[in-house]
């Protein structure tokens, strides 16, 4: 029996290709999402592990008893190239520096990006014993390589182009042998001088990644080894080992967290159009369903067959879902690499997908999650098939009568808003705001269903009678508010995502754009090593320009007194800042009053940025103890000024706590401690004739390079953000295609009365018009208020700093607009193709 | 990687000198010059090298530093050594670190242009342990508040910015090396007042002066044992920019500890198309110095052996010094000393017999 009716149910789904593509479509198009965001999720979080390993390979593969046992990181702060040397010097010779960088290539060719990775090519040397030597000596990067991809040659020349006298130097490629690998992005692997000349000329504060490499050691000496390491480390160093799962930092978590995130939000809308898109599928097959019935097959047998058949249509979605997610995957790692990799350290290499593992997890959630969808539409169905409901004249429209009570509604979003409310005020951690988030729009779609009719009824009576099909098109407007009901909801979510969304990146740049042109108070930056800086300084004074040399040390702060749930913290680093005038206005933001203003510059007063301020739980006018070089003097917080887009604890103290020795912090820092990082002076426009081993930028060349980058960093959130609105809009047209179908014959009668048909289509067009109108105004109030939460609650737990929320009624009207005309212009679609039918065939339709 | 061979290579044939009875004359056919074929100043060098000139005089404790401009350096500790508990039983040391200028146009946060290799040796009658290591300046190089020579944990530092006294602490493999060395006499400039040259026609020549008075004590580790160790130290540094030519094809050198409490440096260069070069320095007990004339020194090569490729090399020599009366035979501690890095090398402790008895060190490139 079963095989008669899935046989038939195939030649059926040869007459609904258009319903049976549409579910397809709408499972596939979750799959994508879910699967695309696994895959960055787990590239991302495995870079830890593939940074060294790919780059590597072919060393690896040369020389099989390469490997690579962990990485050493600090825990409070990037390593940097003097950590690296402290490390070495400490005996631990078999740690090895990385560092890695993703460039854009000529479009004409096929990859997009490429990653090149600087390697310390004499230090890994030396752990390849020479009698072991295999058929590629790690010393050869240092002086020769084949640069066998022209993608890559050209990329080089381009940024040698940019560092003006960098050589390019030859480079060796690593070729991706491996099947699983092919389709990867080229990696390049230069020795780190190389590197350095190419990228990161003059900096000495390059975030490197350190990894532990054992060269011919077996597994007992290896364990030796990482205990003799993990005895070595200085005290606020730490090693991972890779065997081990890999303890992300809390912002790389948030990383992972966000994204999915923002794919479960995908996914849920997803499934509401798979509930229509099934509603739709199964409307149009009821003529079967019923002579099915009439032949006697049972309910259960036509629930089991059709369950069956959304089972393949899963496998194939999934199948097709997984396939596209991977090339969405491709196609957004070279965008996230380039700019998650300076913001989280983090490298989107997609260099290992493995699909089982993929699909697997994929097809469970999409079969789990299509169950679920299917339950109501299947539900409704056996209704509608049962034997009482086939002799009434209900129609089968995807709608249940128990979401139609407006009391238990209200009371309903009521008790959500109490949950959210709770959640927003008691709630301490990420997870938390994530749950009050998803509580909020909760709240926001049950309170939309308690409100639509409502706002319609209070319509419908404004309207004049002498208007009879005005009348009727708010009237059916309200009808088909309950039956739309799902992806309204789904508008819902996405409208208030993208106007939340929006509207925090909105603020997040007004406020980094003038926090920037606030704190850059010198017309230009200089960045080098140590000495040349002293001496353009000595140089520019003798030439009677202004310049300031800014200092850096590392240091432990600790408050004062201690308290007794703290934790240590490891040592965080603290600049130099200038007493002036104008610098005390650049810290406008940090409110700082004439008192505490005065206690810094006295020298015994320190500036924390606020994510340590947070992460410490420390105010203005705390006592903390600064040890450098166990040296320990105390200090009062003087103010807490804001740090965006760091994610690392700093201070400041004034700069004569680092010039003089007989300053108010005398003694503290010496000049042979600290390291010179930026000198700010005034350089444009003059003749001067910078050394090669500094880097020069203008105010405004720093101003457009840093927004450059807070815009590169959001692209990957615009894009999901846009994504999940097609998704509902998506939803939507499928609702509306339903609702054609059932209101064919209405329409027909209407027709048969004498309304015209661009009456009957500006009518139609004006009751779903109405309904995307009043979601889309329900939705901004819970889109304002999840932008406060992002800005306050997300950004707080995540990364410690927070910022003003700019309401901005531009970015408002224009998500709205958005959205209202891409819904508009697609419900148009079913409505003008309801066209196509005559009065008599409208008529006949009463399914 | 060929100029990095070249520069190597040319830095380990710089690592000085000997002679040969009947001085010889390498052609292009000789053996040899297989071996060191090739071998060129670089020409990515970007910036012209500073050149070895007659007449400058060497200062201290500032020329104990590096002196980045020429091509290349090294500074060169080797020692004679003893068992404490059991003086029969012989140790020998080496450690040393190179330093090239590796001609890079651009220099940045990560490299100054200079690129260090140290190797570090120990030897007992049984067992080599030998370990080769690169790295760039930062985690190598040498220091001069207080005078070091580091490169990662291996460190020679000394208490102020003179040389000696000084901690010796060198690890790898199962060995740990912990030695205190001090002197009992003054620094020895080779040549001229530091100008050593090596070659007749005066084309090839190095700054080159030594500390032979090194008294050294302290222990070892060797697969968790302690040994105490004890005996005598000798220090080389030199620095030159006119050896990176093809022209350089090897060289014997000899650093030699006389029971009468005198010291001898000689060495033997072999040049393409010249005779070799044969010259070095007799010290007395007291530090004076007497340049040996390439007219006063012979070194002749007595027995043969076999090294690790099947190359044969002068593993005994004779070195007459008719003018002091010095008429000594050279016998290898043990067999096989050679050093197998990157670039093999003999670098081995000897015995000294004949008109005097002794210790000292050998080293043999260019076979």
């Amino acid at each position: 029996m079963v095989a008669v009716i899935l046989s038939l149910l195939r030649k059926q789904a040869k007459h609904d290709a258009l319903q049976v593509i549409w579910v397809i479509l709408a499972i596939m198009l979750g799959c994508a999402g879910l699967s695309s965001v696994l895959i960055l999720n787990d590239a991302a979080r495995s870079d830890y592990q593939n940074v060294a390993s790919h780059p590597l390979a072919k060393l690896v593969q040369q020389q099989p008893s390469l490997s690579i046992l962990g990485e050493i990181s600090k825990t409070a702060l990037p390593l940097t190239r003097d950590d690296y040397h402290l490390l070495r010097m400490r005996g631990l010779t078999h740690a090895i520096a990385l560092s890695k960088t993703t460039l854009p290539v000529s479009s004409d060719s096929n990859a997009s990006a490429v990653t090149l990775y600087g390697i310390d090519a004499p230090a890994l040397a030396s752990l390849v014993q020479p009698q072991r030597l295999g058929a590629l000596d790690p010393l050869g990067l240092l002086t020769s390589g084949v640069a066998t991809h022209r993608d890559v040659i050209l990329a080089i020349e381009h940024y040698a182009y940019a560092n003006t006298n960098a050589e390019v130097t030859p480079l060796q490629i690593i070729e991706n042998s491996h099947p699983q690998t092919r389709d990867a992005q080229p990696m390049g692997l230069l020795d780190m001088h190389a590197y350095f000349a190419l990228f990161q000329a003059n900096s000495v504060e390059v975030p490197l990644r350190v990894v532990l490499v054992s060269f011919d050691m077996q597994s007992a000496a290896q364990d030796t080894l990482i205990r003799q390491v993990k005895a070595q480390l200085p005290p606020d160093y730490q090693l991972t080992e890779w065997s081990a799962p890999i303890d992300a930092v809390a912002v790389t978590q948030s990383f992972h967290l966000n994204l999915l995130a923002m794919a479960m939000v995908m996914f849920v809308v997803c499934l509401f159009i798979v509930i229509n898109a099934l509603n739709l599928l199964i409307a149009g097959r009821l003529t079967l369903y019923r002579t099915l019935r009439q032949l006697g097959v049972g309910r259960l047998v036509l629930v089991k067959c059709t369950l069956i058949e959304l089972l393949v249509y899963c496998l194939i979605a999934t199948t097709i879902g997984v396939i596209a997610g991977h090339f969405i995957a491709v196609l957004l790692a070279p965008t996230l690499s380039l700019t998650l990799a300076g913001l989280f350290n983090i490298d989107i290499g997609l260099t290992q997908i493995d699909g089982l593992p993929l699909f697997l997890p994929v097809l469970l959630v999409t079969l789990l999650a299509t169950a679920a969808s299917a339950i109501m539409p299947l539900r409704q169905l056996t209704q509608h098939l049962s034997r009482r409901q086939y002799f009434s004249e209900s129609t089968f429209n995807g709608t249940s009568t128990r979401a139609n009570r407006p009391h238990l509604l209200l009371f309903t979003a009521l008790v959500l808003a109490a949950v959210t409310f709770t959640l927003v005020m008691m709630g301490q951690s990420l997870p938390v705001v994530f749950v009050a988030i998803a509580s909020l729009l909760l709240t926001g779609i049950v309170s939309l269903f308690w409100l639509y009719p409502r706002v319609l009824t209070r319509l419908q009576k404004c309207t004049r009678s002498c208007h009879p099909l005005m009348q009727w098109s708010v009237a059916h407007a309200r009808q088909i508010g309950f039956k739309t009901k799902l992806a309204s909801a789904a508008f819902f979510i996405a409208l208030a995502t993208h106007i939340g969304m929006n509207l925090m990146v909105d603020s997040f740049r007004t406020a980094t754009l003038h926090w920037l042109d606030s704190r850059l108070v010198a017309s230009d930056y200089v960045y080098g090593d140590k000495d040349s800086l002293v001496e353009l300084h000595r140089y520019l004074s003798q030439q009677n320009r202004d310049s300031i040399l800014r200092y850096r040390v590392e240091a432990e702060i600790t408050p004062s007194p201690l308290p007794q749930s703290s934790q240590q913290s490891g040592p965080i680093r603290v600049y130099s800042y200038p007493t002036n005038a104008e610098y005390r206005r650049a810290l406008a933001d940090s409110a700082l009053t004439d008192e505490n203003w005065a206690l810094f510059e006295s020298g015994q007063g320190l500036l924390v940025n606020q994510q340590y301020a947070i992460r410490s739980q420390l105010n203005a006018g705390d006592d903390v103890v600064v040890t450098i070089n166990e040296v320990s003097t105390t200090f009062r917080i003087a103010g807490i000024y804001m740090d965006y887009g760091n994610p690392f604890a700093q201070a400041m103290l004034p700069l004569s706590a680092f010039v003089s020795s007989q300053s108010a912090a005398s003694g503290l820092i010496r000049l042979a401690e600290a390291d010179i990082s930026v000198m700010a002076t005034a350089l444009s426009g003059t003749d001067i004739q910078l050394p090669d081993t500094v880097t020069h930028y203008s105010r405004d060349e720093i101003l457009a390079l840093s927004l450059q980058a807070f815009d590169r960093t959001f692209v990957i959130t615009h894009a999901l953000n846009i994504v999940t609105l097609l998704v509902a809009v998506f939803s939507l047209t499928t609702s509306i295609l339903l609702l054609e179908r059932d209101n064919r014959h209405v329409s027909g009668l209407l027709r048969s009365l004498g309304v015209r048909q661009w009456q009957l289509t500006a009518s139609l067009f004006s009751q779903y018009g109405l309904l995307c109108v009043v979601t889309a105004l329900w939705a901004t109030p819970f889109g304002v208020i999840l932008a406060w939460l992002l800005t306050h609650k997300v950004n707080l737990f995540a990364f410690q700093w927070q910022f003003p929320l700019v309401l901005s009624a531009s970015q408002i009207a224009q998500a709205i607009v958005i959205s209202l005309a891409i819904v508009c212009l697609l419900s148009l679609v079913p409505i003008l193709r309801g066209q196509r039918y005559s009065i008599r065939e409208r008529l006949q339709c009463n399914d | 990687m060929q100029r990095l061979i070249r520069i190597f290579s040319v830095c380990l044939l710089a690592v000085l000198a000997g002679c040969s009875p009947a001085p010889e004359t390498h052609t292009e056919d000789t053996e040899d010059v297989a071996l060191f074929g090739g071998l060129t100043a670089s020409d990515k060098l970007s910036s012209p090298l500073a050149q070895v000139t007659k007449g400058v005089r060497l200062h201290f404790p500032a020329d104990h530093q590096a002196h980045p401009d020429f091509a290349i350096e090294w500074w060169y500790f080797t020692a004679n050594l003893v068992d404490a508990d059991n003086p029969k039983r012989h140790y020998s040391l080496q450690y040393t670190l190179f330093r090239f200028n590796t001609g890079d146009a651009v220099s940045n946060a990560w490299s100054d242009g200079q690129i260090f290799m140290a190797h570090a040796a120990l030897h007992n009658a049984e067992q080599h342990w030998f370990e080769e290591r690169f790295a760039r300046a930062g985690a190598a190089g040498v220091f001069q508040q207080p005078f070091s020579i580091r490169l990662d944990d291996w460190l020679w530092r000394a208490e102020g910015d003179s040389l000696l006294p000084a901690e010796l602490n060198l690890a790898w493999a199962d060995v740990s090396v912990n030695l205190t060395l001090s002197s009992h006499g003054p620094l020895v400039l080779h040549g001229e007042k530091g100008y050593s040259e090596k070659s007749a026609n005066g084309s090839h020549a190095s700054y080159y002066y030594s500390q032979p008075f090194i008294q050294v004590s302290g222990t070892a580790q060797i697969a968790g044992e302690p040994v105490s160790l004890s005996g005598q130290g000798w220090y080389d540094h030199e620095w030159t920019s006119q050896l990176l030519d093809e022209n350089t094809l090897g060289w014997d050198w000899f650093s030699i500890h006389l029971e009468d409490g005198r010291k001898l440096m000689a060495f033997r260069m072999q040049l393409r198309n010249q005779l070799d070069h044969v010259t070095g320095t007799l010290v007395s007990a007291e530090g004076e110095t007497r340049t040996l004339a390439p007219s006063s020194i012979t070194l002749t090569p007595t027995t043969y052996s076999e090294g690790p490729s099947s190359n044969r090399y002068p593993s005994e020599w004779r070195i007459h010094i008719p003018e002091h009366g010095i008429d000594i035979s050279t016998q290898p501690m043990k067999d096989d000393q050679w050093n197998r890095g990157r670039f093999s090398y003999y670098e081995g402790a000897i015995r000294v017999s004949g008109t005097h008895n002794g210790v000292g060190f050998m080293e043999l490139t260019g076979y």
